[in-house]
């Protein structure tokens, strides 16, 4: 049973900033998550603030500027768009992972991160995007990079008041990156793990980030010292699996084992560093 | 020729489902009506130390408060439709709502109706339990042991035990050039269906209670009036077309509580299950512990099979005693040995309640002996089809209890025709993928027990206009039960299947068909309506012999008419025969009633002679590809043959192998029902995952017809068989691929890998 509460769709971005000060109060954009928690019990919103007519929250821009995605945006219609596709598969990538079309139809990518599970699968590409999290309040805008939003297994680090309106990826002029998701079944299911990784070999920078395996996802520190150090592929590859396993820490849950986990991580890194640097003559150090 | 039998037609619900047009059990609203809730445990064993239900009865709204202690009959002797009573070994108590002591997870303390399900639901909330925590028993390998805390009222936790002892197993082991053995273990699994339980309930004016119900069984109305202390004759079940049962609503599951929500309060009451209550609250699969030890010859002959077979009976018996004798009697599988010695027990513990489910007892030793054989085949290097095909059971060969099967068995050709369908390995074109090829044959019974004396009733009424009703007490699944009924009529009455209407499960006004369980409805219900359709077909021929001087021999009926067989141009058409018979006062219906084959009810714990009417036998052949990283698996085919016996619709036929090849799937593969300290950690559908579209391959299938079943026109029954056999097929396969010998389900993806990374270890 889902207890009562009290319903509003504000169409200015005070308004709803307004209503989220008030205790118990929680923004509501596709529901996917909110609607389960709400039904479960599980969330004790006595206030449900619909943000899906607020004008600022619709924002979706692919330019010289980077790329812009509003709190509205839907994780299918990131999916879909063949802009964003071109300019940054990784993303579409990931979203196309999540649930079901029916639910992707729903829920947004703001709110995939606003959730913060550890194994949000829109978080890892957005890590080693570098994005930034813009958030709102009355006393105005803050951008907050990804990393620090996430505070921990289901806890971001908003306070009453605040509202994400989007989330920036800063303009990048070359680079390439891929999205590996693992779960149980090809249908629907939570990654087991999900990882993401992005280079520029030119300016000698690779970025991986693992989700599902560690209280937030894990953007793996001193990867770009190791890749620029390296001088073949597989030193890399052996160098990242160590980095990884020394950062991760994974949990045994009904999903997998923690075991089990880093089994596959060290997997999912082979593939993606094969991906990411098809050919062995190919590596730019060498 | 034919006229219906053998063809596809369109079930005769199937637009009214395909168009959303069914009313399902919580369709149904009566104006007035209240809402239930269940109150329940929030412990899985305690001492209930004071229930405190003032505040909730006060509450506005709410209209009723019941517990243990309201209820007239709060503990009986559980029944499932049979009319005969089989004693304490197969028995165990229904106990509507604890009393005093709990001993699961979410058994029910206390009900309540409200005006609205908000207020039922707060009222549960208001109603005050204290526990006293006591000690879970969980694990019924040691709840076995001497000295554990007793969960129920049966001693060593132990509610039934039963033996096979057929010949000499010592001396076999002893003559036989390899044995193999291992330790095998199933979980439990959910039934699943779309629809949760649910139904609705209200009192006539003549004080009789009308239960309208999702329910497997109509008949459970006798024990819903004891539990009320009334007369049988005023509790009424009326069915609804049911959203999928698979067993798991064989137990009585709303009803007793809305009959008694009704009863108290006098005002129609609805209540349905939440998922989540459906998931962590019904009945499941029961998970085995199996050790089996199988010895054969160099030449691949099967000389002796041992096991010991552990079943987790939960915390009430239900059909745990005869899912148990399932398991027993299935235990060596569609082959003939000669020395089997069994040992099976089923166990009390403090966890969800388990209960029938599709195959009752034969997928899970199925699991366990063609692991073993698959083992065998590869320590003897015979390929798994031949080793088999030594060793199945042929017409005359005696099963392990010693009954000697008298009729045609075509398990052979259909392992044999599956394997053969599966055709050659391909080779992978990628190295870190390995291909492999499975076989799993089993076999399973339809009809019950024969000690319980089964029978069904039908009844046919032909109308003025040549249009016909089928009045019969057979629940609907979703199978086509009711259909095939219509299917029959038509046939022998030479009617078309739109001009008949089909009334089911109604307890009071259709003739009782028994339980839709057991695969027996087209064996038991089919039966009885091919004998009412062949009496009627009788009178027709007798009557239409006078009017065109014919003799009844020469005379056949055809669609719409009888006509002789000679002289073609001599005939009547349906309406004139039957306003003849009408005018002349001869009997427009029949009801008639099906028995099977009785036997008596086992003197011993030693299980000898015939348990079951029948067996419907059938195989899996399946590749699967591994991949060598993460051990994931992907399916791309799977191929299934059973010997139908005769398909009376094969787009029915079809579509029960491929719903049990996907729910053998499922239980194979991916439905891993995770529990601790007694309680369900997989609540939703996000966590204990069944198949989907994009998991499962399109089923191949594939019918043989031997025409040598019980059932009309020499069917077999088909519900249940296709849950046997596919696990063992998968599991076989993987080992087939990578080597590594899961033993224990589901075969997850982490299992298979840890395997291969011990072999590496243990290898090098």
């Amino acid at each position: 049973m889902i207890r009562p509460f009290k319903y509003s769709k504000p169409r200015f971005l005070r308004e709803a900033l307004e209503a989220l000060e008030k205790e118990n109060a929680r923004a509501l954009a596709g529901g996917s998550d909110l609607l389960v928690e709400l039904r479960e019990g599980k969330s004790q919103a006595e206030h449900i603030v619909d943000v899906k007519a607020i004008p600022e929250l619709s924002c979706f821009s692919i330019g010289k500027d980077g790329i812009i995605i509003g709190g509205q945006l839907t994780l299918n219609e990131l999916a879909e768009s063949k802009e964003l596709g071109q300019t940054c598969p990784i993303l579409g990538d990931a979203a196309r992972t999540v649930a079901t079309p029916q639910v992707r139809n729903r829920a947004t990518l703001v709110g995939n991160l606003c959730t913060a599970s550890p194994a949000a699968d829109l978080a890892p590409p957005l890590f080693v995007l570098g994005a930034a999290v813009v958030v709102a309040s009355k006393e105005g805008e803050q951008r907050i990079p990804i990393q620090q939003f996430f505070q921990g297994p289901k806890k971001n680090c908003l306070q009453p008041g605040q509202l994400v309106l989007r989330v920036e990826i800063p303009p990048r002029s070359t680079g390439r990156g891929v999205f590996m998701k693992k779960s149980r079944v090809r249908g629907h299911d939570l990654a087991t793990i999900n990882v993401a990784g992005w280079t520029n070999p030119q300016a000698g920078i690779l970025r991986i980030c693992i989700g599902a395996c560690g209280p937030t996802p894990v953007l793996l520190t001193s990867s770009d010292e190791l890749y620029q150090r390296a001088v073949c592929r597989d030193e890399l590859l052996d160098g990242l699996a160590t980095l990884a396993q020394d950062q991760i820490a994974p949990i045994d849950d009904l999903r997998a084992s923690a075991a089990y986990r880093r089994s596959l991580v060290t997997v999912f890194l082979g593939r993606m560093v094969r991906i990411l640097f098809p050919e062995e003559g190919g590596w730019p150090h060498v | 020729m034919s006229i219906t039998i053998g063809k596809g037609i369109p079930k005769v619900d199937a637009q009214h489902k395909v168009r959303g047009d069914t009313i399902y059990a919580d369709d149904y609203t009566v104006p007035g009506m209240l809402y239930g809730k269940v109150l329940r445990s929030r412990y899985p064993a305690a001492r209930i130390l004071a229930l405190r239900t003032a505040r909730a009865e006060h509450l506005e709204g709410v209209h009723a408060v019941i517990t243990a202690k309201d209820i007239p009959h709060n503990e009986l002797t559980a029944r499932f439709g049979q009319s005969t009573s089989v004693g304490v070994q197969f028995e165990g108590i229904y106990r509507v709502m604890a009393d005093q002591e709990v001993r699961y997870f979410g058994e029910p303390i206390a009900l309540v109706a409200a005006e609205t399900p908000e207020l039922a639901e707060q009222a549960c909330q208001m109603i005050e339990v204290e526990y006293q925590p006591l000690e879970g028993i969980f694990d019924p390998v040691r709840a076995m042991a001497p000295g554990v805390r007793q969960v129920a009222e049966k001693p060593q936790n132990i509610a039934s035990h039963f033996k096979i002892r057929k010949g000499n197993v010592e001396e076999a082991f002893a003559s036989a050039d390899v044995v193999v053995e291992g330790a095998y273990q199933v979980p439990y699994q959910d039934h699943a269906y779309l629809e949760p339980e649910s139904g609705v309930a209200w009192v006539d004016e003549d004080g009789t209670i009308n239960i309208r119900v999702s329910s497997q069984v109509i008949e459970h109305f006798r024990e819903v009036a004891e539990v009320l202390d009334l007369p049988h004759s005023r509790v009424r079940y009326l069915g609804t077309w049911i959203g999928g049962g698979f067993g798991g609503k064989e137990d009585i599951t709303v009803e007793s509580f809305l009959a008694l929500l009704a009863w108290k309060t006098r005002r129609p009451v609805k209540l349905t299950y939440t998922r989540a209550e459906s998931l962590l609250t019904h009945s499941k699969r029961h998970p085995f512990f199996m050790e089996y030890k199988t010895g054969a010859k160099k030449d691949g002959q099967i000389v002796a099979v041992q096991a010991r077979l552990i079943s987790d009976a939960g915390s009430y018996s239900a059909l745990s005693p005869w899912v148990l004798l399932y398991a027993t009697v299935n235990a060596a599988g569609p082959y003939h040995v000669d020395n089997v010695w069994v040992d099976s027990y089923a166990v009390m513990t403090n966890t969800p309640i388990t209960s029938a489910f599709r195959g009752f007892g034969a997928p899970q030793v199925n699991f366990a002996y063609e692991s073993q054989m698959d083992e065998i085949s590869h320590r003897l290097g015979i390929d798994p089809l031949e080793l088999r095909r030594r060793n199945f059971l042929r017409q005359g060969d005696s099963l392990d209890t010693g009954w000697v099967y008298d009729r045609p068995v075509a398990i052979s050709e259909a392992a044999e025709v599956a394997w053969q369908a599966l055709g050659p390995k391909p080779t992978s074109p990628n190295p870190q993928v390995a291909i492999g090829h499975g076989l799993g044959a089993g076999m399973c019974s339809y009809g019950r027990l024969t000690f319980l004396h089964d029978t069904s009733r039908s009844y046919i009424k032909l109308e003025l206009d040549g249009s016909a009703i089928i009045r019969c007490g057979v629940p609907d699944l979703g199978g086509g039960q009711g259909h095939i009924l219509c299917q029959i009529a038509a046939e022998e009455l030479g009617l078309a299947i739109e001009r008949i209407k089909l009334y089911i499960t109604d307890s009071q006004l259709t003739p009782l068909a028994g339980t839709t369980t057991a695969t027996r409805q087209l064996y038991m219900s089919g039966n009885a309506t091919l004998k009412a359709a062949r009496i009627l077909r009788g009178r027709m021929l007798e009557k239409a012999s006078g009017m065109l001087s014919v003799p009844v021999e020469d005379l056949e009926v055809q669609a719409g008419k009888v006509l002789s067989k000679s002289q073609p141009e001599k005939s009547v058409g349906l309406v004139p025969l039957v306003n003849r018979m009408s005018t002349e006062g001869e009997e427009l219906f029949v009801e008639s009633q099906f028995n099977a084959p009785f036997t008596s009810i086992p003197a011993s714990e030693v299980i000898e002679g015939q348990i079951h009417p029948d067996y419907t036998f059938g195989a899996y052949a399946v590749e699967v590809e591994v991949n060598r990283e993460t051990g994931a698996l992907r399916v791309p085919r799977i191929v299934a043959c059973f010997d139908v016996g005769k398909a009376l619709n094969p787009v029915i036929v079809e579509g029960q192998i491929e719903g049990g090849g996907i729910q053998g799937f499922g239980y194979a593969l991916t439905e891993d029902m995770k529990i601790e300290k007694g309680v369900i950690q997989t609540p939703s559908f996000a966590e204990y995952l069944i198949p989907t579209a994009v998991d499962v391959p399109d089923l191949e299938t594939i019918l043989l017809e031997s025409g040598t079943g019980l059932g009309p026109y020499g069917a077999k029954g088909i519900g249940e068989p296709p849950m046997v056999s596919i696990a063992p097929a998968l599991t076989n396969a993987i080992y087939d691929a990578v080597g590594v010998r899961v033993t224990s389900l589901p075969a997850t993806p982490e299992k298979i890998l840890m395997g291969m990374l011990a072999q590496e270890e243990g290898g090098g």
